[in-house]
């Protein structure tokens, strides 16, 4: 356990991004905490959640973002500061509310952390989360290092407290997920009763309901606040300027970006020729201080991650400044200075400027160079593609479930979604993931497929979903396909967690986010109820899937399969095998089998590998977890497995 | 390769392999010693078997980006070695030191017969080649001979703070830190691991 909460004022501690907002959440008296996890938001309320005892926060794992959204705005409601996370995509999911939320206004501060994936290092899209604080019209602040993302939750706070609106603050992976030393402050205390007072006039926003109506009302607030957290903000320290006086180029930014435009600058020596604005408020965008920037320079980069949401921003605000006698320059996203797409990082901010100043740069060494060169192409470095782990259940029920679809030869596909089985549409999964798009859309897609047989469409469609997810978004789907009368196989990969993340809890689980008990409520059960035929099998039961799998996909109506085995990496799992594997080397007859190496070529565990001189297959005993499985699908019964002695 | 007397560390290897938790435990080891110490890691693929890298940059003067740039690493700690390849072939110099654990954890494309894992010999001469000192040992043997596979990077360890390349990485620092994380027979072994691994260096 990572004990952030009991840090003195004053004691340093080398801390990830995501402590340190937990530290900041925990500092703010905040007393209560809700998210869905995604990463690189996950460590947030884990941290939390591990440190409620000492802290007494109530802290939730919510089913999923909206409704996290929806518990944390309550605690707000009545009087209590709270704060609710999620990744990028979780703000398309919380949105609806978040837009309601931002009519109706809040009582105690509420934050809402997002963390954005830039380069999309563990999501499937690099959504930017910062318009939606434009489009919604709420404050967002963008901290830049460690310690910043430990004060500004603090000052988020505030912030809401005095406009009465949620604040939302954007964290990306490479501070989220990055670590520094960061400085503790006083831990405060916030004693409030929870109380929410709702009969007063109806425009009250302390005592009236909470409402978005009457809408054009609340729009005109929402625009005065939008203005008033401007001034707020206007002789803020957050803000802040290093450079020169007058700066040949003023870098705007904002971010981990500041981070990379300090280290370029002083990397390439331009420290008097170039400055760096750093903003923490960006929306709104600070106008007055912009326009005072205006008169000392002639030329911008922006330097910022995803969108050119600053730069879009700074523009419009040169545009409305009639009393500006001067064209100003502006490199960026727009000018192809920096990358429309991926993260950005120090060298690609190096290379804008050299670009911009003209400069050459070159940290090369001409002989290392071509030594460089010379070993990229002699083949030595084969690329390492992300593969389901050594005793996986994910990599079993694909198995299943690729020869099911060969079987039933109707040219059938799997349509999936966001989790570690993602990885079914790489080779490690057999290819069989043919749609991946957002949280419980393959079985709504697979829904949609499976009505076109009334125009004559006849492939087996399946969906897959995990068990998280199926809570969090693949519940509505299902009741569509059955009440349409569909025609799929929605497959559950329930590997007892929500896996990916770190074994965060769900609804299915005994245990919430606290440990202390929950009400189960089991997958099968909903299942059944919304109509659907439902099968439970083990994946590591090799027989009983190989069997039953074929059967059940071939039906003409909804089916579910619950495929459950818990994750290899799960707490009751981890270090402990089923089985000791070892390989029969007078059965086994390599390369003359005839199998063309079907336990190593075909089924890709990482623990079982071809040894290229023997040609007969190896286990590696420091990778291998015993699941068994491999010896269930050799042919010459050469892999025997034997009941593990675990201590 | 740096201007100043900070170091750029990197480590490497595939998901699973305690990449993380090594780097976290040399970072709090110098927190006493070292007025800037930042991390960046790469852990979306942690434990899915995709290449995971830890940025460790540790010093006195001022630092920034929690990124290494390319071609500015001083150190390499390879869990793997394909891996430590890769990331010199991206941040190395003519300067660089690297240690690396020689033991292969095969891709699936390899396991899939598309492509080639590389000799062990070829391995050990490329990472020679592009390095001014190597080390390149199968350090998980190693831990298997001292107990359990997982102590080689406690032994890594070990040959790092014997290179002495790093301030305040000592045998005192490494069991202090390492003592929040294990207890009773587990810390003695890792510990025990560590001296073999300064030993190891004495050559140097």
């Amino acid at each position: 356990m990572y004990s952030i909460s009991e840090m003195k004022p004053f004691e340093k501690k080398l801390m990830m991004g995501n402590f340190a907002f937990a530290r900041g959440i925990i500092e703010s008296g905040a007393s209560f905490a809700a998210g869905y996890p995604g990463t690189p938001s996950s460590e947030i309320i884990e941290t939390l959640a591990q440190n409620s005892s000492k802290t007494g926060m109530y802290v939730e794992w919510s089913i999923n973002e909206k409704t996290a959204l929806e518990t944390a705005a309550a605690a707000s409601f009545a009087n209590q500061r709270s704060v609710c996370v999620m990744k990028q995509n979780g703000v398309n999911v919380a949105s609806d509310f978040l837009l309601h939320l931002s009519y109706s206004g809040t009582r105690k501060g509420l934050i809402l952390i997002v963390c954005d994936d830039p380069g999309a290092l563990s999501s499937v899209n690099e959504g930017e989360s910062r318009h939606f604080a434009k489009m919604l019209e709420i404050p967002l602040l963008e901290p830049s290092d460690f310690q910043e993302a430990k004060d500004i939750v603090k000052e988020a706070f505030e912030l809401s407290e005095k406009l009465k609106s949620i604040v939302m603050i954007r964290s990306v992976t490479r501070l989220s997920h990055a670590s520094g030393i960061v400085e503790a402050n006083e831990i405060l205390k916030q004693k409030n009763p929870p109380y929410f007072h709702h009969s007063g006039f109806i425009l009250d926003p302390e005592t009236g309901p909470v409402m978005s109506t009457p809408v054009t009302y609340r729009h005109q607030l929402m625009v005065k606040r939008m203005e008033e957290c401007r001034s707020f903000f206007k002789n803020s320290s957050l803000n802040r300027y290093f450079g020169p006086d007058n700066p040949e180029l003023l870098i705007i930014t904002s971010s981990v970006d500041f981070l990379y435009s300090m280290e370029a600058v002083k990397e390439l020596n331009l420290e008097k020729k170039a400055g760096v604005l750093k903003l923490v408020l960006t929306n709104p965008l600070p106008e007055e201080l912009i326009n005072e920037y205006f008169l000392k320079t002639d030329s911008i980069l922006f330097t910022e991650q995803v969108l050119p949401f600053i730069e879009e921003g700074v523009k419009n605000i040169y545009a409305d400044n009639f009393k500006l006698d001067k064209k100003i320059k502006f490199y960026g996203k727009k000018s192809g200075h920096i990358p429309n797409t991926g993260e950005t990082d120090t060298n690609i901010i190096i290379n804008a400027l050299s670009k911009i100043f003209g400069i050459e740069y070159s940290n090369s060494d001409e002989e290392y160079d071509k030594k460089v060169i010379e070993t990229a192409f002699s083949n030595v470095t084969p690329g390492r593609e992300m593969t389901f782990c050594p005793g996986c259940p994910h990599r079993a029920s694909y198995f299943h479930l690729n020869n099911a679809i060969k079987l039933d030869s109707k040219d059938g596909f799997i349509c999936g979604d966001i989790g570690c089985y993602t990885l079914g549409m790489l080779p490690s999964g057999y290819s069989t993931l043919k749609t991946i798009h957002s949280m419980g859309s393959g079985t709504g897609i697979a829904s949609g497929f499976g009505v076109l047989k009334k125009y004559g469409f006849d492939q087996t469609v399946l969906s897959v979903c995990g068990d998280s997810t199926f809570f969090h978004s693949g519940i509505a789907p299902l009741i569509n396909a059955v009440h349409n009368k569909s025609r799929l196989t929605m497959v559950i990969l329930d590997n007892s967690g929500t896996a990916m993340t770190g074994f965060q809890p769900h609804p299915g689980e005994k245990n919430t986010a606290c440990g202390i008990n929950g009400t189960p409520v089991m997958i099968e059960e909903i299942t059944k109820a919304c109509g659907a035929k439902t099968h439970i099998l083990d994946p590591f039961n090799y027989k009983k899937c190989q069997e039953k799998i074929p059967e059940i996909i071939a039906q003409d109506n909804v089916n579910v399969i619950i495929l459950r085995h818990p994750c290899a990496l799960s707490p009751q799992r981890k270090n402990k095998k089923y089985f000791e594997i070892e390989i029969d080397y007078e059965k086994c007859v390599g390369d003359n089998c005839g199998c063309f190496n079907f336990c190593t070529k075909i089924f890709k565990c990482p623990a079982l590998f071809l040894n290229p001189s023997t040609k007969k297959p190896e286990i590696d005993k420091t990778l291998c977890a015993g699941c068994g499985f491999c010896a269930d699908i050799c042919y010459h019964n050469a892999i025997i497995k034997k009941a593990a002695d675990n201590e | 390769m740096n201007k100043n007397s900070n170091k750029n560390i990197i480590i490497t290897g595939v998901g699973g392999q305690g990449n993380v938790t090594l780097a976290r435990l040399i970072g709090e080891s110098v927190i006493n010693d070292n007025k800037y110490i930042t991390i960046g890691e790469t852990f979306g693929a942690s434990q899915r078997g995709g290449s995971v890298m830890s940025h460790l940059r540790i010093g006195n003067s001022k630092i920034y980006s929690p990124v290494i740039p390319l071609k500015k690493a001083d150190l390499i700690i390879g869990l793997e070695p394909v891996e430590t390849l890769r990331v010199l072939i991206t941040y190395g110099n003519k300067d660089i030191i690297s240690v690396s654990n020689s033991k292969p954890i095969i891709p699936s494309n390899v396991l899939s017969g598309e492509v080639q894992y590389p000799q062990k010999e070829t391995l050990h001469q490329k990472i020679n080649y592009l390095s001014k000192v190597a080390i390149v040992e199968n350090f998980t043997e190693l831990g298997i001979k001292y107990g359990h596979h997982l102590l080689s990077n406690s032994i890594i360890s070990g040959v790092v703070s014997g290179l002495k390349i790093i301030k305040g990485f000592d045998q005192n620092n490494f069991t202090n830190t390492i003592k929040k994380y294990y207890s009773g027979k587990t810390l003695e072994k890792n510990i025990a691991a560590f001296l073999k691994g300064v030993k190891m260096t004495e050559i140097y």
